[in-house]
């Protein structure tokens, strides 16, 4: 410690304060030439600012917990007609329930009678398993709203933490591209192409999760 | 063609070599913020000894990868993408980078890198690529995953599904 530190003052009395700058520079640029993701911005803000929201892409677009797609709308129109074609067979048993009743009612011999009365406790049954094929149909209706909800919440954060991590590439990019000095004038001109040729790859990664943010919109209930 | 056929047909067309992920991100994707650790994970492995959780997952890595490294590990991603259809993370990258370019809102690989993986698949390779499109294809087919997948297919894959001639 006590020696990089002499070391530090010696290089700033032989180069003065802004050699001493302009060594750190050139050296930030050198490494930034070899590195890959926010490594290879050799600003130490923007370097800082890009880890910091690619945190945010780990912990919203990458992490197993959080749904990112809604899979298809078709599921949601398939779970939708589920719960009209279970309410319309538990309107059909009432209806013939009823009449079974009715002709109950009327009947005068008791064989007659006792077999409506058998067929009516079966259709009392079904009622009831028609009931429950309603409620879990209603219930998968649900679930199926939230996990629609909730993957759209999360697409929105994921797309907003992409979008960051892209612009401060873009933004090292036009700095890069002012940068003058003879020292660094070739490391950022090869950081500037390395930047422009893996734009592609973030624009795909937006891309992807604007497609899934459609695809929720479409597969709300 | 079921889950089975589909490992065999996979084998049959990706050999299970070590891959070497030397500057795997060095052709197009140096700034992927993942690239050192989705590097770790596959340096070394074949595909089917990979851990399909994190790629999956990490399936934003195919828009950064270079194109030898692409085909290495496309096995995974078409496995995850037969099995799972439109159930997979990978699904929506994989559609975007298999898409040809020239559509009007082209934002996949563009016409180099494309032209770079076409060269880079042999016949057998596109036909697993032809029949994991096909089981999106048919699993949605009234969803736009599955319009999307048949749209792909379409623009460029169906004339190697199995059973076709090449164009």
């Amino acid at each position: 410690m006590r020696r990089n530190l002499r070391m530090a003052v010696v290089i700033s009395l032989v180069l003065g304060p802004s050699g001493v700058a302009l060594a750190d520079l050139e050296s930030d640029f050198k490494d930034a030439v070899s590195k890959e993701g926010c490594e290879s911005i050799p600003y130490s803000d923007l370097r800082g600012n890009c880890t910091s929201q690619q945190t945010g892409v780990t912990d919203w677009c990458k992490n197993s917990s959080r749904p990112v797609t809604c899979g298809s709308e078709s599921i949601t129109r398939d779970l939708k007609k589920k719960v009209e074609d279970s309410k319309k067979n538990v309107d059909n048993l009432k209806q013939k329930k009823r009449d079974l009743e009715d002709k109950k009612s009327r009947a005068t011999d008791d064989k007659e009678k006792d077999r409506l009365g058998k067929e009516i406790e079966q259709c009392e049954r079904d009622l009831y398993d028609g009931n429950k094929a309603v409620d879990q149909a209603v219930a998968d209706v649900d679930a199926r709203k939230k996990l629609v909800e909730d993957a759209l919440y999360n697409i929105e954060k994921c797309i907003d933490y992409r979008r960051a991590v892209m612009n401060v590439f873009a933004s090292a990019q036009d700095k890069v591209r002012g940068e003058t000095d003879a020292k660094i004038v070739a490391f950022a001109r090869q950081l500037r192409d390395k930047y422009e040729e893996s734009k592609r790859g973030h624009e795909i990664a937006i891309k992807d999760k604007e497609n899934a943010r459609s695809t929720c919109k479409d597969s709300r209930p | 063609m079921d889950s089975n056929d589909f490992l065999v047909q996979l084998r049959a067309a990706f050999p299970a070599t070590p891959i070497d992920a030397h500057d795997a991100f060095e052709q197009w994707g140096t700034t992927y913020p993942d690239a050192a650790a989705f590097a770790a994970q596959i340096a070394g492995q074949t595909w089917e000894s990979l851990d399909r959780d994190y790629l999956v997952r990490n399936s934003d890595a195919l828009g950064f990868l270079g194109t030898q490294t692409l085909v290495a590990v496309l096995p995974v991603y078409l496995r995850s993408l037969f099995e799972e259809t439109v159930w997979s993370p990978a699904t929506g990258t994989l559609l975007l980078i298999l898409n040809p370019p020239g559509s009007p809102d082209d934002r996949g690989l563009g016409q180099a890198r494309f032209d770079a993986l076409i060269q880079a698949l042999d016949p057998a390779q596109r036909t697993a690529i032809a029949t994991a499109l096909t089981a999106v294809a048919n699993a949605d087919a009234t969803g736009s995953v599955g319009r999307a997948a048949r749209a792909v297919l379409d623009g460029y894959w169906t004339s190697f599904a199995k059973g076709r001639t090449d164009p």
